[in-house]
């Protein structure tokens, strides 16, 4: 099983007060599907781009199977970076980048390329450079489900799509996935979007990784409690609330602990937390 | 396979320049067709004039082509290559792009030669006697303007690469000293003074015999042997400088 692991890594951009990114330590293992969050700003993509030996950091490495992944083509061959810039030559037309990448990767999936085509109504026959924000995020999201690398980081794949695209998106992704198990690494702000596709959350925040879990262990810590307020009160009473929000007599309180070891009164209602609230509150609390 | 596929891609984007380059040059023929006035001098030799530039004219708009690196870059680092591959790619298509150029700018050439006298084109000037057998003059010919050319070009993609490792103010300045220097030398070189110390220097190091080995002008019948080996050598610690720049880190803009 190939793993990809994030050591010590650090970047301090030239004239810059602080460094943006401080001692950053996780691993992406095989065949799981990651959520990267955080704030603007917060390094997401200087960090995919590291991990994909764009940029190099000022500290620290970016290890595949054991080895560097700076200057080792047979890692970079297995990463593929999504990236928001366009790293392709505008002037051609989308069949011709499709053959060109094509002509790059040995095992390319020609056939699921063309499936995407067909069902995000994309022309070939037009400039890259003639196409929408949006499908221009389209050919970018083709190529980066069909070339054959075990890791692909994905940073903002959704930038620009309406809401069918999105969706096309995210049904081939599961799809794909499906078929041919291999790392994703999504970064995205739009987390509600996405949080039924991870099975892994990373949140980066002021440098350093702040929360590193499976969705499962995060999402059986967190619930949110809503019912009459009074009700909902004696439930939670010794919990510690994460935050909370009431409309009227009706309350809703988000906590992330166990739950309580008293029955549930029958007018309240308990679900998991949902992830974006989870991480909006971390994001805005600065803490766990 | 990347790096024949990259070099592919590179020559594919490069195509255009060369168009570009016979484009500017049909103008600037018919630019000088436009001097002619009452028939003086007459159309053919203000044609032949001008027509004898194409080939450099070309090789110009070509080198502007050839310099640009961040594009390529991008390329290549998106399809998941490390620099030194990078780096092989662009030599490759270097070496790819001045064959192609050659072959144009050697078809020109004969055109030329075909309409006034082959002194007009600088082999001949120097090598004119090199070979009396007209098939291994065109060969020798094609190699020795394969070889500078493979220089010029190795020389402009490594300028190329050196400045894309600059954002837009880095560039802004080092152009900037890039202009006051080239006042600054062509200026030092109208003083007497510097005149002086210059031919001191060149008579110090003994430039006649390193121009005369280099260009065998000395010799009785010069071959282009020495230069084409010169200009291998330059060519080689070019390419080096490429791969050092290269590994760099470029900026992103």
């Amino acid at each position: 099983m190939s793993k990809i692991e994030v050591k010590h890594l650090a970047k301090r951009f030239k004239f810059a007060n602080k460094p943006l990114l401080n001692e950053v330590n996780f691993n992406l293992e095989e065949n799981e599907i990651y959520g990267l969050f955080g704030e603007n700003g917060a390094g997401k993509s200087t960090l995919m781009s590291m991990i994909a030996d764009y940029n190099r950091p000022s500290a620290g490495q970016v290890l595949f199977d054991g080895q560097e992944v700076h200057e080792n083509d047979e890692a970079l061959s297995e990463i593929y970076f999504m990236n928001q810039d366009d790293m392709y030559t505008k002037k051609d037309k989308v069949s011709q980048i499709f053959s060109f990448v094509e002509s790059m990767y040995q095992d390319y999936d020609v056939d699921l390329q063309a499936k995407l085509v067909k069902e995000f109504k994309l022309d070939i026959n037009q400039k890259l450079n003639k196409l929408s924000t949006g499908y221009q995020s389209i050919v970018k999201i083709i190529i980066s489900l069909c070339v054959p690398c075990k890791f692909i980081l994905l940073d903002e794949p959704t930038l620009g799509l309406d809401a069918r695209n999105r969706e096309i998106f995210q049904s081939n992704l599961i799809e794909t996935y499906s078929e041919n198990p291999r790392t994703f690494v999504i970064s995205t702000h739009i987390i509600d979007e996405i949080d039924r596709i991870i099975s892994h959350v990373l949140l980066l925040q002021y440098g350093i990784i702040k929360m590193n879990g499976s969705i499962d262990e995060v999402s059986s810590k967190s619930y949110s409690v809503s019912g009459p307020a009074e009700d909902v009160n004696s439930y939670v009473d010794g919990v510690k609330v994460l935050d909370e929000e009431q409309l009227g007599r009706y309350k809703t309180v988000h906590f992330m602990d166990q739950l309580p070891d008293r029955e549930v009164p029958a007018s309240v209602d308990i679900e998991k937390m949902k992830l974006q609230k989870l991480l909006v509150y971390i994001m805005d609390r600065g803490k766990l | 396979m990347k790096t024949k596929a990259l070099a592919k891609q590179y020559c594919h984007d490069f195509i255009p320049y060369i168009w570009y380059g016979i484009i500017v040059s049909v103008v600037y023929i018919l630019f000088g067709l436009l001097s002619v006035v009452d028939g003086q001098p007459p159309i053919e030799y203000q044609f032949k004039e001008n027509f004898f530039l194409s080939p450099y004219i070309i090789t110009i708009v070509t080198m502007i082509g050839i310099s640009f690196n961040y594009r390529r870059f991008k390329l290549a680092i998106q399809s998941g290559v490390s620099r030194k591959t990078f780096w092989k790619a662009k030599m490759f298509f270097i070496a790819k792009a001045t064959l192609i150029v050659n072959v144009v700018n050697v078809i020109i050439s004969f055109i030329n030669m075909k309409l006034g006298p082959s002194e007009t084109y600088l082999y001949y000037q120097a090598y004119g006697k090199a070979f009396s057998n007209v098939f291994v003059q065109s060969i020798s010919m094609f190699i020795t303007d394969y070889v500078v050319l493979l220089f010029i070009f190795v020389a402009m993609n490594t300028f190329g690469t050196m400045t894309s490792l600059m954002n837009k103010i880095g560039k802004s300045i080092f152009y900037s000293i890039g202009v006051v220097c080239y006042m600054f030398v062509t200026n030092l070189l109208t003083q007497y003074s510097s005149q002086r110390l210059i031919s001191r220097f060149y008579a110090h190091i003994n430039g006649d015999a390193i121009f005369n080995f280099i260009f065998s002008i000395d010799a009785k019948v010069p071959r282009p042997y020495a230069l084409i080996g010169f200009m291998i050598i330059l060519t080689i610690i070019a390419a080096l400088f490429n791969l050092l720049f290269t590994k760099l880190e470029q900026v992103k803009r």
